[in-house]
């Protein structure tokens, strides 16, 4: 079974993956893929909508005789993705409060 | 598919639909990086993972507020949406929250802001021409007397190569004519003559090729320049 993954997810998911340290394109996918059905497709408009966002920064590196493009999380992408966090942790906690929890909306279970 | 197929189908689709340069640059290096780094070997397998070129290049085109037929509507310089803003579209609807969604509107947010700015510029082009209308009577005789120069010399330029041409000939017949006559003043014209077709032989190339070639651009840039003043940002 899929669940639906958001672009706010996705982003930070992303952002979550850059902050453990800088790196680029292909390797993000191959660490997404890990977790979720993700194409290398649409990745690319994530990457881009976060560099206009100033959540992450690009640096160009030579790799074997060509350039590959590194990505570096900004300060304003970690504080985003603390954000996220936060709100990620409480909304997981209230559904499996009950989808957990027999259907009962107790969260002390 | 192979990559080069790939990113050439990709890059032709932006290109139609009317991205920024700069914009299909980063999108084209950023998928040739991804074949590279898959593997040589491995092209045909990316090419199938990515999917199809053109819906690749239709999705980026969405993004930067481009209608995906191919058909360029209006352009946006920056996506520049308030950090806020952009949490609480993310937050808002949880993570049930389609991609996609959140893409159209965001989408048509900016389509009302360029709309306005389509307005505003339209607006400006009605004003410059009422501008340019009401102060023809300025420029309208500068440009005249420019325009008047510029032909008078070349005209001039034109004429004197003309008659280069005219008076060697000349001289060379005269020269000729004479020539048992009285020999000293047939050998002075026959000179004369091939001093003539000389300097035009000399003069003819760069003259004549300047005539055309900076007449024609000439032309060219003022068309373009009014072009520009009429249509153009203020």
């Amino acid at each position: 079974m899929s669940f639906p993954i958001s672009a706010g997810l996705l982003d930070s998911m992303v952002l979550s993956v850059v902050e453990k340290g800088d790196t680029y394109g292909y390797e993000i996918t191959q660490y997404l893929r890990k977790a979720v059905d993700v194409s290398e497709s649409t990745l690319y408009p994530v990457l881009r909508r976060l560099q206009k966002n100033n959540m992450l920064d690009t640096y160009d590196r030579e790799y074997m005789g060509r350039n590959r493009r590194y990505y570096h999380i900004t300060e304003s992408g970690t504080l985003a993705l603390d954000d996220y966090r936060d709100q990620w942790t409480q909304h997981k906690r209230k559904v499996d409060s009950i989808l957990m929890n027999g259907g009962s909306a107790d969260e002390t279970a | 598919m192979k990559r080069l197929e790939f990113l050439t189908k990709m890059r032709h689709k932006l290109e139609q639909g009317g991205l920024a340069a700069d914009e299909i640059d980063d999108a084209m290096s950023y998928y040739e990086e991804l074949f590279l780094d898959a593997g040589m070997t491995n092209e045909e397998a990316t090419a199938a993972q990515l999917g199809d070129p053109e819906e690749l290049a239709r999705e980026i085109l969405i993004e930067n507020g481009i209608h995906a037929d191919g058909k360029a509507e209006f352009m946006i310089d920056e996506v520049n949406v308030p950090d806020e803003e952009r949490q609480r579209q993310n937050n808002g609807g949880g993570y049930t929250y389609s991609s996609n969604a959140a893409f159209s509107n965001s989408y048509n947010g900016y389509s009302d802001v360029n709309r306005d700015q389509a307005q505003r510029n339209r607006n400006n082009f009605i004003l410059k021409v009422i501008i340019l209308v009401l102060t023809a009577p300025i420029w309208g005789g500068l440009l005249v007397g420019a325009i008047g120069l510029l032909i008078g010399l070349f005209a001039g330029m034109l004429g004197v190569t003309i008659a280069l041409v005219a008076a060697g000939v000349g001289f060379l017949i005269a020269g000729f004519a004479t020539l048992f006559a009285v020999p000293p003043i047939a050998i002075c014209l026959l000179g004369g003559g091939c001093i003539a077709l000389g300097l035009f032989g000399l003069a003819a190339r760069p003259v004549l090729g300047f005539l055309f070639g900076t007449g024609i651009d000439l032309i060219r840039r003022a068309v373009e320049g009014i072009r520009r003043l009429l249509a153009g940002g203020m």
